[in-house]
């Protein structure tokens, strides 16, 4: 009997183990997940274009502890988005798209301003005066998808400090 | 990245120091002194002569049409929506905010996107940030001399991708004294109180001997 009942509490024991380990895990793998919650998108800022097509750029703050990827932005007020880089090489410059998404590091911030990167904004379905308001779509590779809003501003008030009104950065 | 670290960037300070210092170049010299933000050429450049089609289809002759004003010259294209018009953008803030400028400056962008960049599609991007900037268009065989001529790298087509493509140009604004000699040139960043203060004491002392 006594037999049995040890048996029975090494089998409880060895259960409590597992399940020690296995919330763990959760809890391991909880962390290293990034919640829509965590990743805040500031300063969205559209300047009103002067051809064809447009630039966004904002700027994404993360609480998480792990880091996540912006894999793609959308608007409705373009036919087609694109993340773009400006690579400055020696005496040229030139716009790249990026492949694979901008990462956004844990507890850090990841900035999209003029002359690094950007999102372009191509088929304007609308014409874009300053003052107007935007809606766009992020979608993250954990945080999933975040809705926000941009403002239309004009090329010579971006060096403004906080010119999208959410503290610059 | 040696800056990041603090220790990193106090010991290059200290290698710097410890090396013998260069003696400046004449155009350095000027512009420490001067207080510019343009970066100095060891050797100043001449005015370029080239002649492209102006937004109303006449032929521009550059060097003679901008002869002793100050003159930027800036190669872009209109389907750039970050580093071109922010540079047009802050140029034309500066003389809104200067309007004595107005009369000694010329501003001239060439539009490198041959296909693309027509005298109409030019003269609206110009018309965003102000009227009076010069506006230039030409075959890629003109562009191309017109670049050779003022010695910034010739554009071409970088990537091209579903829907459009992009441009790989010169980075940089030439700026031209009423010497007609560039001595200057601008990179992306410089900002507009930069800009307001290079060109109102270019304006108005030219560019001095050293």
């Amino acid at each position: 009997m006594a037999g049995v009942v040890r048996r029975a509490a090494a089998a409880t024991l060895v259960g409590a183990a597992a399940l020690t380990l296995l919330l763990a895990g959760c809890g391991a793998r909880k962390a290293a997940t990034v919640a829509p919650g965590d990743l805040h998108v500031i300063d969205l800022r559209i300047p009103a274009p002067a051809g064809p097509s447009a630039a966004l750029y904002f700027t994404v703050v993360s609480h998480a502890a792990a880091p996540d990827r912006l894999e793609a932005v959308d608007t409705t007020i373009a036919g087609m988005t694109m993340i773009h880089r400006t690579v400055v090489e020696g005496d040229r410059v030139t716009m790249e798209p990026v492949k694979g998404g901008l990462e956004v590091p844990a507890g850090g911030r990841l900035v999209l301003e003029p002359g690094g990167a950007h999102v372009m904004l191509m088929q304007l379905k609308r014409k874009l005066v300053k003052g107007d308001r935007v809606p766009v779509s992020l979608r993250f590779q954990h945080a999933g998808e975040i809705q926000a809003e941009a403002r239309v501003i004009s090329y010579a008030d971006l060096e403004a400090p906080g010119s999208g009104g959410g503290g610059g950065g | 990245m040696a800056c990041l670290l603090g220790l990193g960037c106090n010991r290059s300070a200290q290698d710097s120091g410890a090396q013998p210092a260069k003696a400046p170049t004449a155009g350095e010299k000027v512009v420490q002194r001067l207080r510019l933000s343009g970066v100095p050429f060891s050797v100043p450049l001449p005015k370029p002569d080239f002649t492209l089609t102006d937004t109303s289809g006449h032929p521009f002759h550059f060097r003679a049409q901008t002869q002793g004003y100050l003159t930027l010259l800036y190669f872009g294209y209109t389907n750039c929506p970050d580093f071109c018009p922010v540079q047009m953008a802050n140029i034309a803030a500066v003389l809104k905010r200067e309007p004595d400028l107005r009369p000694q400056l010329k501003v001239v962008f060439v539009g490198v996107d041959a296909p693309r960049d027509t005298p109409k599609t030019v003269r609206a991007f110009l018309d965003k940030f102000d009227p009076s900037f010069i506006g230039l268009t030409g075959t890629p065989a003109e562009l191309k001399h017109a670049e050779l001529a003022a010695a910034v790298p010739p554009a071409f087509v970088q990537k091209r991708f579903k829907g459009g493509y992009t441009v790989s140009h010169a980075a940089w604004v030439l700026l031209y004294t009423r010497d007609d000699l560039s001595h200057l040139r601008y990179p992306f960043g410089i900002r507009q109180s930069q800009w307001a203060h290079d060109l109102v004491v270019l304006a108005k002392h030219g560019w001095p001997e050293s």
